[in-house]
């Protein structure tokens, strides 16, 4: 028997392509007064988006400024595929929030940047902004019809998403994970469904998403 | 000051205990980390959460002891790493509790060699130089001499630093050639001076180390900043004006200021590598639990994977791309185990080119398997 060198992605031929939103951000300190965990929850976002891809699947995310940036360099460690994987929605009310260097990603087919206008009136201060972020979630679900959600972190802007998400797509898996803390832990208190424990407690994020996704939609990775 | 714990499971061995903690702390001491590390040995089980490892002191009161047992039990279920020592390895199976016994012991003569098995439990622990390689990430412009101030403390503290000197020809794909150079480290520390968020590779250097599991520290200066680009409210230390000084023109820390610095590199290594072990080495015990198996912690980042009755296999977890060298401690620690197969796991990045072949050479017919840790799922199947 001699080496096996195995490839980033497992044998997917005839698998189901998939489409999973993720929602996931850093609270604010000044206007998010319950516990969290930075460090987490870039460790949780970075293995749902590696779950995700290592499927051959497509993400869907909103432009966050730490968090699209990470799944697109996810992205960019896999090998060159038929198109781009992940598919990021940004208002234009935001346009300097995702860092130029992001930009590559979109030049290099690995990631999708589609904008959305802002409704008039609008400011990014977090009071003036609504208008604006609701248009951007609606096309993005039109957009992409997700096939899941995953939630991580955040504030009252994930809990927001996940409710739309839950309007529009009743049924659809919605995994919130909560070891990390931010409003998504309440929305992993909150779930009674299979693999509550897990998605409430457990704190290797790897096994988690392999663990949810095959109880979702079946088959191993 | 960041504390580790080393639990020790004997019958009545306090003596012996005490002996232990001294030449721990007396190695310490000579790594020069003692301002900034402790390490508690206790019989006591460690806190949740707190970096530890366990020592079993053999003998044949603890062979029958239900209770160390237990202790070695509950220590292997929470991955930690457990070290059985006796006197003699002639003995070594009348000596250990039965859970232990699959484990490579050590022979430890706490009279005549105190000090034999320290740096062993200091390597576990990640208080050994080769675990405590930093990359100080800083922009020439404005924050080189404050950059060789933490490279000299920090080394004076027990870690490996090294200060990033790129110099990526044009056309290079350089998100490969940072990922290649910051590999070999378990953390960076960013210098988030104003002309930081200029440096044409500061995105991909925090990129790579947030999708790595690589601890980061960013240290911030005073004022209104452009941030790193990607670290939206990540936390920082953010330095006051009182915390600078100038140097020939550049600004550098007080000393006041780069002891508070260390020690919070020290409390977020510590953290980082807790998280890091967590991720990658938990991450393959839970799929091989999950499919049934048997899933022993060796050391180091070794696992011994495998069900009764059939063969085992020496699973390797590398948190970079494999080397050669892997490939070879891999098959060396197959045989010292009893392992039919070797597998090693590595970081989630494409494995192409001149290092494919160079590892495909290296690995001869050997029984040796190498995969992607998003692969890991689909390794250990029902």
């Amino acid at each position: 028997m001699s080496l096996e060198l195995q490839s980033m992605l497992p044998d997917i031929a005839g698998k189901q392509d998939r489409v999973i939103f993720i929602s996931a951000s850093i609270p604010d300190p000044d206007r998010w007064d319950g516990q969290f965990n930075p460090h987490e929850i870039t460790e949780a976002v970075v293995a749902a988006g590696r779950a995700v891809l290592s499927l051959g699947w497509t993400l869907v995310t909103a432009a966050h400024p730490t968090v699209a940036p990470l799944l697109l360099y996810v992205a960019a460690e896999f090998p060159v595929s038929s198109g781009p994987k992940v598919v990021v929605y940004q208002s234009r009310l935001f346009a300097d929030v995702l860092p130029e260097a992001t930009r590559r990603f979109q030049k290099d087919g690995v990631g999708d940047l589609r904008w959305t206008e802002a409704e008039a009136g609008d400011t990014t201060d977090p009071q003036e902004r609504e208008a604006s972020l609701m248009k951007m979630r609606s096309e993005m679900f039109d957009g992409t019809e997700p096939d899941a959600a995953i939630f991580v972190g955040g504030m009252q802007g994930i809990v927001d998403e996940h409710d739309l998400f839950r309007d529009r797509f009743p049924g659809r898996p919605r995994l919130a994970v909560g070891r990390p803390g931010g409003a998504a832990n309440r929305l992993a208190e909150a779930y009674v469904g299979q693999h509550r424990d897990l998605l409430l407690t457990g704190n290797v994020y790897p096994a988690i998403f392999r663990t949810v996704f095959e109880a979702s939609f079946g088959g191993t990775f | 000051m960041t504390t580790y714990t080393v639990q020790v499971i004997h019958e009545d061995r306090h003596t012996d205990v005490a002996v232990l903690r001294e030449a721990i702390a007396c190695e310490v001491r000579r790594l020069g980390v003692h301002d900034s590390v402790s390490v508690e040995v206790s019989d006591a089980p460690p806190t949740a959460g707190m970096f530890a490892v366990a020592v079993v002191l053999g003998s044949a009161a603890v062979a029958t002891s239900v209770a160390c047992n237990t202790l070695v039990t509950e220590a292997l279920a929470s991955l930690r790493v457990v070290l059985p020592t006796v006197a003699d390895l002639v003995d070594f199976t009348d000596s250990v509790p039965s859970e232990a016994r699959p484990l490579n012991g050590v022979a430890w003569d706490p009279t005549s060699e105190p000090t034999s098995i320290v740096r062993r439990i200091l390597e576990e622990l990640g208080i050994e130089h080769s675990q405590r390689k930093v990359f100080i990430s800083h922009r020439r412009s404005d924050a080189i001499l404050m950059a060789e101030q933490l490279h000299d403390q920090l080394a004076h503290r027990g870690f490996s630093p090294f200060v990033d000197r790129f110099a990526i020809p044009a056309g290079v794909d350089f998100q490969r050639a940072i990922a290649d150079a910051l590999e070999d480290y378990a953390f960076v520390l960013f210098i988030e001076s104003p002309d930081a968020h200029k440096s044409t590779w500061v995105f991909d250097e925090v990129m790579y180390a947030m999708t790595h599991s690589m601890g980061t520290h960013i240290v911030s200066w005073p004022g209104k900043l452009n941030p790193l680009p990607g670290t939206g409210r990540m936390p920082r230390q953010h330095l006051k004006d009182d915390d600078l000084k100038l140097d020939g023109g550049y600004k550098v820390l007080t000393d006041r200021a780069l002891d508070a610095v260390v020690e919070e590199v020290e409390e977020a290594h510590a953290s980082a590598m807790a998280l890091r072990r967590r991720t990658l080495l938990q991450s393959v015990e839970e799929a091989a639990e999950s499919a049934g198996r048997e899933c022993i912690p060796l050391g180091g980042w070794l696992l011994r994977i495998g069900q009764p009755g059939a063969a085992f296999e020496l699973v390797h977890v590398a948190s970079r791309l494999p080397t050669v060298d892997d490939l070879y401690q891999t098959h060396l620690a197959m045989s010292q185990n009893d392992c039919a197969e070797g597998v090693i796991v590595h970081a989630a990045r494409n494995l192409t080119g001149p290092r494919r072949e160079l590892l495909t050479w290296a690995g001869g017919d050997r029984s040796l398997v190498v995969i992607p840790e998003n692969a890991i799922g689909a390794r250990w199947q029902l």
